[in-house]
């Protein structure tokens, strides 16, 4: 029987900020993040802590600049010397950075959306695959699959065709046209889909692509994960809900 | 806001059929709702196991846990002892059916109330043609993905006499994945024991054998990163578990609510969602 205590009311301490369990590792950028994009505190239904690496673009990604993979490790780790139990990154291309954030930093670590993949195709009835909706097909390689655990041969679609997303996050553009992005999205969920039939779910890459994903479900009438399903899971184990009395009871306090 | 103009021009000129998105037809057909099924807003059915034991705020089985509308649906006859222990033929059929029910009905993706019924996850998939989130052990998996090199995944569970390398590998996972049973510290679990004719259940007790478990887990196995919960009835205790181990817990609350927010992705708002037609298949 757990008896209460004096002591329960005792709280413990150890790093610096608490309550915010999740650490989001962000590029560089100017770009507008609208709710639903990651890197928008108003997304999270949980507090986050925000972490720019300074001179990390789009291109340092696509480069696969290694300084900029040394900065990621380093601000992995002040996140979590600040207060963070898991670290996440703003790009789902950084399913390469999946193990050595992991490695360097000492906690779990949910790098990329793409790791998602295996998980979703367990669920789905036989002959069904998931399928990814990218920012660029060429980008994508069969590196960032694997390293996320999934099949090299899983069917990709990417915005690179559009006319807007890919434009305000590749010229780093203060303004954007939310709509014209949006039907850049829903474009490449029908090319996916038209080309794979046997698509039975679809996990989109890019953290920008999360405030569409209800409407690309809604088109193609399949389930769609983001980062943003993701890292809500993530952080449901990183501190469990609280479901109050009687399954639990007063204790002491853990941030 | 010259150039958004001139793009703006550009895109009017692009043919409806292949980049007319819902904020295009806003105001044509917005307002239009399609249907297809008999319920609508519980995406999730949840196929139950016939139980009398309590189930509080966090249990599956209890429907103030869902931050989202579910679907239950019993399916009579199909005991714990009967399902899990005696593991009689007919109730994989009878889950399918009650599944194919849900489905019907207007869920769009299932789960079970047991954690031993990654037994039945491909033939319900197959047999009522949605995604299946059967068991929380199809978690351990992903969770092992995420955790630092070095670290594995431990399972605590309601019944180690039930949960064998074959439940394990029906999940995905390895089969010697470390599992300590909650029912070796106590007479809490599982709470399928507790007699029908007088059904209360110590939850301080159930909590305090949890934590027993905990502590063998990772004190046999100091390897353990993090743990993921079998049974349906144990999330009320995760929170406890997770502070008192220090460790992340994953267990089939985690699990559904990710589920879930696949086949009902998140409605941000204004900007990124524009008026739609209303669809949920």
């Amino acid at each position: 029987m757990i008896q209460a205590t004096r002591h329960e009311r005792t709280a413990h301490g150890g790093m610096t900020v608490y309550g915010a369990r999740v650490g989001i590792l962000m590029l560089d950028t100017l770009f507008p993040r609208i709710p639903g994009d990651m890197c928008n505190a108003l997304t999270w239904p949980f507090p986050v802590l925000f972490k720019v690496v300074r001179n990390a673009t789009a291109a340092s990604v696509a480069e696969r600049s290694q300084s900029m993979r040394e900065d990621f490790m380093a601000a992995g780790e002040e996140l979590v010397a600040e207060g963070a139990d898991g670290i996440t990154t703003n790009v789902g291309y950084l399913s390469l950075f999946q193990d050595e954030l992991a490695a360097r930093c000492g906690v779990p670590v949910a790098a990329s959306s793409l790791m998602q993949i295996p998980f979703i195709e367990r669920l789905l009835p036989p002959g069904k695959r998931a399928g990814v909706v990218t920012f660029s097909t060429a980008t994508l390689g069969a590196d960032h699959l694997e390293a996320a655990g999934a099949r090299p041969d899983t069917p990709v679609a990417g915005t690179e065709n559009g006319v807007e997303f890919n434009r305000f996050i590749g010229d780093n553009d203060t303004r954007m046209d939310v709509a014209a992005a949006e039907r850049d999205l829903l474009d490449a969920g029908r090319d996916l889909v038209s080309r794979h039939p046997e698509v039975g779910a679809v996990i989109l890459e890019c953290t920008n692509m999360t405030p569409y994903a209800r409407a690309m479900s809604e088109a193609l009438a399949l389930p769609v994960y983001s980062i943003y399903s993701f890292v809500c899971w993530f952080h449901g184990g990183l501190a469990p809900r609280d479901f109050g009395h009687p399954g639990s009871a007063r204790r002491e306090w853990r941030g | 806001m010259e150039t958004i103009a001139m793009r703006k021009r550009d895109l009017e000129g692009r043919p409806a059929a292949s980049g007319g998105g819902p904020a295009d037809q806003a105001g044509l057909y917005s307002r239009r709702a399609h249907g297809g099924k008999t319920i609508y807003g519980a995406r999730v059915g949840i196929l139950m196991l016939d139980t009398y034991f309590p189930r509080v705020p966090g249990d599956l089985g209890n429907a103030t846990t869902w931050p989202f509308p579910v679907l239950f649906k019993v399916v009579q006859g199909a005991s714990p002892k009967r399902t899990n222990a005696e593991r009689e033929a007919w109730i994989i059929d009878a889950f399918v059916e009650a599944g194919q029910e849900l489905v019907a009905e207007g869920a769009d993706g299932l789960t079970t109330s047991c954690g031993f019924l990654s037994l039945f996850q491909d033939e319900l998939a197959a047999k009522c043609g949605v995604p299946v989130a059967a068991s929380s052990l199809m978690q351990v998996p992903f969770v092992e993905r995420i955790l630092p090199p070095g670290k594995r995944v431990g399972v605590i569970t309601a019944n180690t006499e039930i949960l064998g390398a074959e439940h394990l590998e029906a999940a995905g996972a390895s089969r010697d994945t470390p599992v300590v049973g909650a029912q070796e510290m106590g007479t809490a679990w599982p709470p399928s024991y507790i007699p029908r004719e007088d059904p209360k259940w110590d939850m301080a007790a159930a909590e305090a054998d949890l934590k027993a478990a905990g502590d063998k887990l990772v004190s046999q196995h100091p390897d353990i990163g993090a743990v993921v919960l079998e049974c349906t009835n144990m999330p009320p205790f995760a929170r406890s578990l997770s502070e008192h181990l220090r460790l992340p817990v994953y267990d089939v609350y985690s699990f559904i609510c990710w589920f879930h927010a696949g086949l009902a992705p998140r409605e941000f708002g204004h900007p990124g969602s524009a008026p739609r037609e209303y669809r949920e298949r």
